[in-house]
């Protein structure tokens, strides 16, 4: 018998989650690197826009913008048999496209062989509007600070990204996702290929942030430079299961948790084999304050992680 | 005398798994793995069923909340 979890059966058997009930007027808009042009409308795939921006331009709220991966060597700095990437500026997602949906396509395998931007400057995708959506994405973050910013500040009268967005199946490589203030986002099934998660609720706070499945890598094999996940408070209901942390990072802190944060991280696995809670600088888990609680968490002794705080 | 055509803005499909079988047959690719898929269909269903949304778009993070 098919069941539904939680999230789209809860509070007495509501679907809810992310379905989106589409603006009667919404458009699917296509985006096509190598055979699309910036003279075709974007509205079917024969007649695709040629750029993100150019998608995202076309785009109005609540639409769905369909991205083709590039071909392989399909970009200026690739050889023959790298996958094409979207040399672009980095993107920016206005105010008010709420509910923008950008979908990767692709060809086989996961995210990292998919749909790719390389942004030259700027941010990968700077998001200014509320329940912005990316799936199947990989952005290379290598010449920029972040991949991704999901912005918020009081009010969220101009910046609102960090309220409602997700972010599934992607790949982030290099740099950083930022998330200020904000609630109920949601990040799934995402690899960080020596990028970070960063929450930031330091001047707006924060609640309800989520993060499942999600695989954290190192860089290529060295230590990377700082944790790989922080949360500077106060945020509250924060909550992340079933991630994976590869090797120790260069100062072995892998998540750094400052200021004060209540909320859970559960069933994660740490590749080290001394692994430590505590609330100072270098410890491998840092909670500086608040109940922040680490629960069936492993490193790779197979030893249980412990609250010692 | 010119002709004037009319596209409706949903007719790339008005579902996801619409929109996902029109890609497949454009050759442009896959956004769901076909067991998504059929969980996708599954979710659709349940939606028109309880809130008569023909025009909907689920995402992953949903579909794969189907077991």
């Amino acid at each position: 018998m098919t069941m539904v979890t939680d999230g789209l059966f809860q509070y007495g058997g509501e679907p809810v989650g992310s379905v989106r009930f589409t603006n009667p007027w919404a458009s699917v808009i296509f985006v096509d690197g190598d055979d699309g042009a910036t003279r075709f409308e974007g509205n079917k795939p024969n007649r695709a826009k040629l750029t993100f921006a150019q998608g995202i331009t076309a785009a109005s709220y609540n639409d769905i913008i369909y991205v083709r991966p590039r071909k392989p060597g399909g970009s200026t700095a690739g050889d023959a048999s790298d996958v094409g990437w979207y040399a672009e500026v980095g993107t920016t997602i206005p105010f008010a496209k709420h509910a923008l949906s950008i979908i990767g396509v692709l060809h086989g395998g996961s995210s990292m062989y998919g749909a790719m931007l390389w942004p030259s400057d700027g941010c990968g995708f700077d998001v200014y509007a509320s329940a912005f959506h990316a799936e199947n994405l990989n952005v290379h973050a290598e010449s920029v600070t972040y991949a991704v910013r999901l912005r918020g500040t009081a009010g969220y009268a101009t910046q609102a990204g960090a309220c409602g967005s997700t972010l599934t199946n992607c790949t982030f490589g290099y740099g950083s996702v930022l998330v200020t203030g904000g609630g109920d986002t949601r990040i799934s099934g995402c690899q960080f290929r020596n990028a970070a998660l960063n929450y930031d609720a330091s001047a707006t706070p924060a609640r309800r942030h989520r993060v499942e499945n999600c695989w954290f890598g190192a860089n290529n094999g060295a230590a990377r430079t700082g944790p790989y996940f922080s949360i500077a408070g106060s945020q509250s209901e924060f909550l992340m299961k079933g991630c994976y942390f590869d090797q120790p990072t260069s100062t072995d802190e892998y998540i750094s948790s400052t200021g004060v944060n209540d909320g859970l991280i559960a069933d994660c696995y740490f590749a080290d084999n001394d692994m430590s809670w505590g609330t100072t600088a270098g410890d491998e888990i840092r909670v500086a304050s608040g109940t922040l609680a680490v629960v069936g968490c492993y490193d790779d002794t197979g030893t249980m992680i412990t609250n010692t705080g | 005398m010119a002709n004037i055509i009319i596209q409706k803005p949903d007719s790339f499909g008005k579902t996801r798994s619409e929109q996902e079988k029109n890609l497949r047959s454009e050759g442009w690719g896959h956004t769901l793995t076909d067991e998504q898929l059929e969980k996708c269909k599954f979710l659709e269903k349940r939606v028109r069923e309880k809130y008569g949304a023909n025009k909907n778009f689920i995402t992953a993070i949903d579909i794969d909340k189907v077991k």
